[in-house]
């Protein structure tokens, strides 16, 4: 039951929430904000950006905001998928006989670190696919369920790198959101090169914690979302196929394959808390245009004119929107 | 904490706005079918001669009051139309979410509801502005223009307050167009009746309405056997065909046939055989060519005669077969006799050039 205490108490905790975090990760507001948003609404993020942006350090940070059990997963082409979900192994008890033990994997914790995600073979990076979707990891025909909060905070280079294997489509579609983490601005690598000259340390301090973020979730979902902003968001993610009835021109010209089902619940979802960050009780139009080029970017699959033309994702998101803007008629 | 409410209450000033903008829209449109309507209206009083052009007026009214209440019934603001054009001024959905909640009263929804209310009194109605489509105010005004413009001409002409107008061309009427009218505006009608005497009948109508300065139908005289066409007796037309051009009045003509005497073409313009008698006759002359140069009705069918078309006097060796020209009947007959003579009296002919020639008259005469 959620009470008007509750609700004022989100907000506190948000507020307290983004002043740690900016506490230890200078600029990239708009990654801090997509990954803080995806953790209240319960989602997992990818982050993508060039080595030494900052990725590591920002999870690392919200596991320290969030107070949660953090576990660090170095993803390498050698990394197997045991290493990561646990495996049983042979130990004696206390009468001196033999006996299969299960001992968990990194990924038993709140927040899993999955770092340079796209450095694994596709069979480990298929090993996070259960945990991710249903929070529960299934060893030897044992399924085992993860504590909540469950996130899982994946950063990958850029996959036009040497040494990455592409994240499957249906991985992809397990993300919440795909944020790209850009390189600092100048004054902002001031800043940064400044603040770790004095000190490495990190310097965040916990804002809430895991029993308290389930409560914000629970806060977020009962926004109430209008028929026709619901029925913008889902129409947005059916003008990604180019086979759909709602397809755009945009879609049908650069677009192979559209987001899925998935994407349109990461939309509300995560539009409820991004309203509820701005002091709404309601969804706006403009909560989902700007979510959707987190939730969507990662879940297209461009043509070959798209490649060929050099469109990225983000100028097709914009494109269509643009259309979608003039069939609802809604202002910029 | 604001509970269950009217939302109705909170938004009149935006319900009145809106409703005023949907009266607008439905008065252009009103004006554009009403107007339209009164114009093709006073475009039919011109093609048929209707009369009662104040109808115009009433046609105006009627379409004008009919579509006024149908469009403002459709286009008149629902409860959620109206939330959502509020929230365009910058409320992000709130009141359009607050309709969806009205008839909930859970802490959230009463939360949304202060946060609206809070956000609407921020917001100047006046910021909520007409939109009206180009295209519509457009149309409506070409209609309104084209439609209102006829309309009163129209009731000024038919009042005798305007001239009715310019014909176009020279003269008052040189294309034809407009047929002349009285003194009242109506327009004038001529009959035209054509009779007989003797034994005979005229092909085509015997009495026809002309409008002043029209022309009539063709009619052509034709006698029965042993009896043939000789004059119209009313101006001396010796011509069994007959049309009347610029007719100016009544007319009567009537078509006088005698036994015995020449004959009447046939109906497809061969001559009968009363008409033989005039071929060939001493002055050459064939029927069809009877000297009618200062008629004022010329006959399309003469050219169809010997002897027509091609201009002069008959002569064998001026006559030109052109498929169209009668070579029948005895010229046909005098040609044969004649080269048949000659074949047989000059030995210039050798006997396959007789052959041939003869063949060629066996054919033709076929």
């Amino acid at each position: 039951m959620t009470t008007e205490k509750d609700i004022e108490q989100f907000s506190k905790q948000c507020e307290n929430i983004f002043t740690q975090v900016r506490r230890d990760v200078i600029g990239q507001n708009e990654v801090v904000e997509g990954t803080i948003i995806a953790m209240i609404a319960g989602g997992n993020v990818l982050l993508e950006g060039v080595p030494g942006v900052g990725k590591t350090r920002l999870v690392r940070t919200l596991g320290r905001v969030f107070d949660l059990p953090f576990s660090r997963i170095q993803f390498t082409p050698d990394l197997m998928p045991a290493d990561v979900t646990g495996t049983n192994i042979i130990v004696k008890d206390d009468d001196g006989n033999s006996k299969f033990d299960f001992q968990p994997g990194p990924i038993f914790a709140n927040i899993i670190l999955a770092d340079e995600i796209n450095r694994a073979t596709p069979k480990t990076q298929s090993a996070l696919l259960e945990a991710m979707q249903e929070h529960t990891v299934t060893v030897m025909g044992v399924s085992r369920k993860l504590q909540e909060p469950f996130f899982v905070l994946a950063t990958q280079n850029p996959i036009e790198q040497d040494g990455t294997y592409p994240l499957p489509e249906a991985q992809m579609d397990r993300f919440m959101f795909k944020l790209i983490v850009p390189n600092p601005s100048l004054d902002e690598l001031m800043q940064i090169v400044n603040m770790t000259q004095k000190t490495m340390a990190e310097v965040a301090d916990c804002a809430c914690n895991g029993e308290q973020l389930l409560k914000m979730r629970e806060v977020a979902n009962q926004i109430p979302v209008a028929e026709d902003v619901m029925r913008y968001a889902m129409t947005l993610t059916s003008a990604t196929h180019p086979d759909s009835e709602c397809a755009t021109e945009t879609a049908k010209k650069y677009v192979r394959l559209g987001a899925s089902p998935r994407a349109g619940q990461a939309l509300i979802s995560a539009a409820k808390v991004l309203a509820l960050i701005n002091g709404r009780f309601n969804v706006a139009f403009s909560d989902v245009k700007q979510l959707a080029y987190p939730v969507l970017r990662h879940r297209m699959k461009l043509n070959f004119e798209a490649i060929a033309e050099r469109v990225s994702p983000d100028e097709i998101i914009k494109m269509i929107l643009e259309e979608l803007d003039k069939k609802f008629k809604i202002k910029k | 904490m604001v509970k269950c409410m009217d939302l109705k209450k909170y938004l009149k000033s935006y319900f009145t706005k809106l409703n005023a903008e949907a009266a607008l829209k439905a008065s252009l449109l009103g004006f554009a079918v009403g107007f339209g309507a009164a114009l093709l209206y006073a475009v039919a009083s011109l093609l048929f001669f209707l009369k009662y052009h104040w109808i115009a007026y009433i046609v105006f009214g009627v379409f004008f009051a009919a579509t006024f209440a149908i469009a403002f019934f459709r286009l008149k603001p629902s409860q959620k139309q109206v939330a959502a054009r509020v929230d365009l001024v910058g409320l992000e959905e709130r009141v359009l979410t607050m309709n969806e909640l009205k008839d909930r009263s859970d802490l959230v929804a009463n939360m949304q509801r202060e946060d609206t209310m809070q956000a609407l009194q921020s917001v100047n109605a006046k910021k909520v502005v007409f939109a009206i489509s180009l295209p519509l105010i457009i149309v409506a005004s070409v209609i309104s223009f084209l439609g209102l413009s006829t309309s009163v001409v129209t009731s000024l002409a038919a009042n005798e307050l305007i001239d009715v107008g310019q014909h176009i061309g020279d003269g008052d009427d040189p294309g034809g167009i407009i047929p002349p009218r009285d003194d009242e505006g109506q327009i004038q009608y001529f009959t035209v009746e054509y009779l007989f005497e003797g034994e005979g009948m005229i092909q085509g109508q015997v009495f026809q309405v002309v409008e002043k300065g029209g022309s009539t139908e063709p009619v052509l005289a034709v006698g029965d056997d042993e009896w043939g066409f000789m004059v119209w007796i009313e101006d001396g037309l010796e011509e069994p065909y007959r049309m009347e051009y610029d007719v100016q009045e009544d007319l009567v003509f009537t078509a006088i046939f005698m036994q015995g005497e020449g004959g009447s073409p046939s109906p497809n313009g061969q001559p009968t055989e009363g008409n033989e008698g005039q071929e060939a006759d001493d002055d050459g002359q064939q029927p069809g060519d009877q000297g009618q140069e200062g008629q004022d009705s010329p006959d399309p069918h003469s050219q169809d005669q010997p002897g027509g078309g091609a201009g002069g006097q008959y002569e064998n060796v001026n006559q030109v077969i052109d498929g169209e020209t009668y070579y029948g009947g005895n010229v046909f007959e005098n040609a044969n006799a004649e080269m048949m003579e000659e074949l047989s009296n000059s030995g210039d002919y050798s006997s396959e050039e007789q052959d041939l020639i003869t063949d060629y008259f066996n054919t033709i005469k076929k």
